[in-house]
């Protein structure tokens, strides 16, 4: 089966500065793939290579098997490729509804938008008046996870979902990823702290210095991330 | 794209025609470098093409071609003026780049801070 992303030998970064030095990453459909790896590994730039943010400048970026360097994040959104940033971006001067009615961009309307979100989160629905920055780090989480579901999305990116929260409110958002993923989502989770993630994942990778280094069952790269974070390890 | 519960594999059928369907440039990841570099050889060029046809008039004395390499000095100006100003546009345009990403991570953090976090 062809998969629904896959990264050959990509190189990118800022400007002149490359960041990514050869990545080959592969996520089958249905998928949960965690990137793991320490802070200035290449993780969020990868995430922002598969999401068309950042142009690659060599390598090969193929989604659903088609090579797709160079296309808009615009379109990639448009078809299904989500992405959740660091830092969540929602607006945070409006309220949980406003910020529902923004992400009607897509075409979808706004009362699917909504009947969507607060069944995937309820908690929303409690909130639905609230300025958006005054909710805690979760909820705003939960909102942002609602922006990238309101297209139906087929493949999700996940940056640093547990950035800034309380564990069992970490736990209770990975919980909801393996549902998604259990309904067909083939999602990529970017993540610092693996603990988390790692119950949930299929597969998942150790990134250093702009390189994956290790990619196996989750199980085995638990054993491996210690020594990677606090040696580097280039195995 | 619909926002109706579908089957995964409707759902990956419909994703699959939709990627197929997406118009792809190839893009450049770095498009500012290569007009920076051609604004740099413009420039160069130009100046050398200036400084020719002007040398060339200070040896010489009136003839017919005198009015060829007063052109040639014009076009080499021209040049030069029109690859420094590209030049100029494109160091400018990653400055600001720069300057708005920085801009926005610091509204994030005073948004955050502002909501306590």
């Amino acid at each position: 089966m062809t998969p629904i992303l896959e990264l050959n030998n990509i190189r990118g970064g800022y400007g002149t500065i490359d960041v990514l030095h050869g990545v080959n990453l592969k996520l089958e459909a249905g998928q949960v793939h965690a990137l793991l790896g320490p802070n200035g590994a290449g993780k969020t730039t990868t995430l922002g290579v598969c999401s068309g943010q950042i142009v690659p400048s060599g390598g090969q970026l193929l989604i659903s098997g088609r090579e797709v360097n160079g296309v808009s994040s615009d379109a990639l959104a448009r078809a299904g490729v989500c992405l959740v940033p660091e830092g969540r971006g929602i607006f945070p001067n409006l309220t949980v509804t406003e910020n529902l009615r923004m992400f009607t961009h897509a075409g979808v309307s706004f009362a699917d938008i909504q009947e969507n979100a607060f069944r995937q989160f309820p908690r929303l629905q409690e909130r639905r008046k609230q300025i958006a920055g005054t909710m805690s780090g979760g909820e705003q989480q939960m909102l942002a996870m609602s922006r990238a579901l309101a297209v139906n999305p087929s493949l999700l990116l996940l940056d640093e979902l547990s950035m800034g929260l309380a564990p069992l409110i970490v736990e209770e958002l990975y919980e909801r990823v393996a549902e998604l993923a259990a309904e067909g989502i083939s999602i990529l989770v970017v993540e610092q702290f693996a603990q988390a993630v790692l119950g949930v994942s299929t597969v998942a990778s150790i990134m250093l210095h702009g390189r994956i280094t290790r990619t196996g069952p989750p199980a085995e790269i638990a054993e491996e991330l210690t020594e990677a974070y606090l040696g580097g390890t280039t195995h | 794209m619909s926002n109706t519960e579908t089957t995964p594999s409707a759902r990956l059928q419909e994703f699959q025609g939709e990627v197929d369907a997406m118009k792809v440039d190839g893009g450049k990841a770095n498009p500012e470098r290569t007009w920076l570099i051609l604004g740099s050889l413009l420039m160069i060029a130009g100046i050398v093409l200036s400084l020719i046809a002007w040398l060339t008039l200070q040896g010489s004395g009136k003839g017919a071609k005198t009015e060829d390499l007063i052109a040639m000095g014009t076009f080499g100006l021209v040049l030069a003026v029109v690859g420094a100003a590209l030049f100029i546009v494109m160091s400018l345009r990653r400055y600001f780049r720069f300057w708005l990403v920085r801009l926005i991570f610091e509204q994030r953090e005073a948004a955050d801070r502002i909501a306590g976090k």
